[in-house]
C-alpha cells in the first residue's frame, strides 16, 4: 500500500537511505536503471526494497511510439516487476524513438483522435503483458502540434476512458506546459478524472524568461507548490513525490522540501474538509 | 502511413540532423517563437547523450578533455544513433569509434571503462573452490572447461589505460601513453568489487588456448604451457573468482 511522501530514488542517497527513521514513506524507482543482470545495482534495490515500498517509472516505453512495442523491453520490466513488487508501473505519454533508433527524449505527441486510439490500444497490450493497470505521466512540453483537435487535459480525460489506464499527474510538468502554451494549469486540473489520478509528482524547473525547462535539477518553485496545494484541495490526499534528477543535494535537503509538500498538502487536505462541511 | 507516424518520423530526422521542419508543424507558443520551443528539443537531444557519454566514460572524458570529448561523442552519437530503449547502451561502440577516428588513448581507455561497466552489473556468477579442484579425476581434468564469470572480458591495450584510471581514482590526471608493447587485461566482478589487474603472458597463451571451448587437456595439446602451471593458473583464476563454474565432460 503506497501513502504518504516519497522520493526518486538515486544513487547519492542509498546509503542515507538504508537506516532507520528516515522520513520517507515509499520510493519511485527509474524502471531502466534496475533492468540489469546482477551487481550493484540490483544489491541495493533488494536491500531498500526491504525497507521501503515502491513503485516504478520508466522512461522508455514509448507508449505513443508508432514502432511495435519493444517485446524484450516489455519481458525485462515485467521481470523487474515480479522482483519489486511495485505499488504501480508508470511511464510517460510520449514517444521516444521511431524505425528502431531511440532518441532518449520525453518527446511530444499531437492530441489528435488518431493518437488516442494510437495509444489508448498500446496500453491496453502492455496493461495485458504487466496484468495490472499502466499509470501514464503527462510531460513537459515546449511544442503544440497544430490542428490537434483535443487539449492535453482532454486527451488523458479521454485515454483513461478509453484505456482504464491511470494517472501520475506532475504538477510541476502541468505549470511547465501552461506557461509555456499559454493555457490555464487550474482549468487542465479541473479536467482531469478525480478517480484517475494515483501518483503525484513535484520537480524544480529552470525559467528561461520566455520559456520554462523541465530540468529537475533545482529546488521546487513557489507556483509549484501553490499549483501543488490547488491540486491536492481537488483530488485529495494522493501519494506524491520529489524527482530530483541533477545538482542532486544531499537527503536531509530533499527530506526538507518534502516537509514543506507535507504542510502543503496538510493544508489543501484542511481546506477541502472545510469545503466538505 | 499513418499521419501519426509520419510526423514522428519528420520530427525525428529534424532531430537527428536534418532539415528544421518542426516550425513548419506546430503552433506558436505563448511567449516564445517557434524556433526556440523547437531549439529546446534539438538542443536537448546532442546535449543529453553526450552528458550521458561523459557520465558513463568519466576517465575518457577527463583524458581527453571536455571539448575533445564532447566533439567525439556528437560525432558517435551521429555516426551510432541509440538502438536501445536503456540509454545504458548507448556507449557500446565509443571504444571502436575513438579508435577509428583518432582518438588512440581515448578508445583504449573506453574500451576498458566499457569493459568495467560490463562487469559491474552482469549477472552473479558462482565460485569454484580448491576443494573442488583437488577432488577432480584426471578424466575430468581432461575435459573440463573453465566457465569464467558473466561480464569478464579479457581486452588488449595498447596504452597504460589502466594505470590512467587507477590515477584517476586517486584524484591525479588520468596519463595513459602509448606502451611498447600491448597488453592483455583481465576485467572481471567478484561479490560485488570490480576486479581488473594486467594478464601474463602465460595467462594469455592458457586464454587463448581455451578459447575455442577446447577442454583443459586440449588447451594444453594447444599451447606450450607446462601442465602444472596451465593447472596452477587455472587455480589462480578459480580463487580470483575469475572462475564462475566448471564444466565437466559428463556435463557437456
Amino acid at each position: 500500500m503506497i501513502s504518504g511522501f516519497g522520493l526518486g530514488l538515486r544513487t547519492d542517497h542509498y546509503a542515507d537511505l538504508d537506516r532507520d527513521g528516515v522520513a520517507v514513506d515509499w520510493l519511485e524507482i527509474i524502471s531502466e536503471n534496475y533492468m540489469v543482470a546482477g551487481g550493484r545495482p540490483l544489491d541495493w534495490l533488494d536491500r531498500l526494497r526491504a525497507r521501503y515500498p515502491m513503485v516504478m517509472h520508466g522512461v522508455s516505453l514509448s507508449i505513443g511510439g508508432t514502432d511495435p512495442l519493444d517485446q524484450a523491453y516489455l519481458d525485462d520490466l515485467a521481470a523487474l516487476a515480479r522482483r519489486v513488487e511495485p505499488g504501480w508501473i508508470s511511464d510517460h505519454l510520449c514517444w521516444t524513438g521511431i524505425d528502431g533508433t531511440n532518441l532518449h527524449d520525453l518527446l511530444p505527441l499531437p492530441y489528435t483522435d488518431e493518437a488516442l486510439a494510437h495509444v489508448a490500444a498500446r496500453i491496453g497490450q502492455v496493461q495485458d503483458r504487466l496484468q495490472r493497470p499502466l499509470v501514464i505521466e503527462n510531460v513537459s512540453s515546449y511544442v503544440q502540434f497544430a490542428d490537434a483537435g483535443l487539449s492535453e487535459a482532454q486527451f488523458l480525460r479521454e485515454l483513461v476512458a478509453k484505456s482504464g489506464c491511470e494517472l501520475l499527474l506532475d504538477v510541476n510538468n502541468v505549470h511547465v506546459s501552461a506557461f509555456n502554451h499559454g493555457f490555464d494549469a487550474l482549468e487542465f486540473l479541473d479536467t482531469l478524472p478525480v478517480a484517475a489520478i494515483r501518483q503525484i509528482h513535484l520537480a524544480g524547473h529552470s525559467h528561461m524568461g520566455d520559456y520554462i525547462i523541465d530540468t529537475h535539477d533545482a529546488p521546487i518553485a513557489t507556483e509549484v507548490f501553490d499549483l501543488y496545494q490547488e491540486t491536492i484541495r481537488r483530488f485529495g490526499a494522493v501519494p506524491t513525490m520529489i524527482e530530483r534528477d541533477d545538482n542532486i543535494p544531499p537527503l536531509a535537503e530533499l527530506l526538507g522540501e518534502l516537509a514543506v509538500a507535507r504542510r502543503h498538502a496538510e493544508s489543501a487536505l484542511a481546506m477541502r474538509a472545510e469545503a466538505a462541511e | 502511413m499513418s499521419a501519426l507516424r509520419d510526423l514522428q518520423q519528420c520530427f525525428a530526422r529534424d532531430l537527428l540532423g536534418g532539415a528544421p521542419v518542426i516550425e513548419d508543424m506546430v503552433e506558436d507558443a505563448a511567449r516564445a517563437s517557434r524556433r526556440t520551443m523547437a531549439d529546446v528539443y534539438r538542443h536537448a537531444y546532442g546535449g543529453r547523450l553526450v552528458d550521458v557519454l561523459a557520465a558513463d566514460f568519466p576517465v575518457t572524458h577527463a583524458l581527453m578533455g571536455a571539448a575533445e570529448f564532447a566533439a567525439a561523442a556528437r560525432a558517435y552519437v551521429a555516426r551510432h544513433p541509440s538502438r536501445a530503449p536503456s540509454i545504458r547502451w548507448l556507449g557500446r561502440h565509443l571504444a571502436g569509434d575513438l579508435r577509428d577516428h583518432g582518438h588512440a588513448a581515448g578508445g583504449a581507455m573506453a574500451a576498458f571503462e566499457w569493459a568495467l561497466g560490463l562487469a559491474f552489473d552482469a549477472a552473479p556468477g558462482g565460485t569454484v573452490t580448491v576443494e573442488t579442484l583437488a577432488g577432480l579425476t584426471p578424466e575430468q581434468w581432461e575435459g573440463l572447461v573453465p566457465v569464467f564469470q558473466p561480464g569478464f572480458s579479457d581486452i588488449a591495450v595498447d596504452h597504460a589505460v589502466h594505470d590512467g584510471w587507477a590515477a584517476f581514482q586517486a584524484g591525479q590526471p588520468p596519463d595513459a601513453p602509448a606502451l611498447e608493447a600491448p597488453v592483455r587485461l583481465l576485467i572481471w566482478r567478484f561479490d560485488l568489487d570490480v576486479r581488473y589487474r594486467v594478464a601474463t603472458a602465460a595467462e594469455g597463451a592458457l586464454l587463448d588456448a581455451l578459447g575455442n571451448g577446447a577442454g583443459f587437456g586440449a588447451a594444453l595439446g594447444e599451447s606450450t604451457l607446462e601442465p602444472q602451471t596451465a593447472i596452477e593458473l587455472l587455480a589462480s583464476w578459480c580463487h580470483s573468482g575469475i572462475v564462475a563454474a566448471l564444466r565437466l565432460p559428463s556435463e557437456k
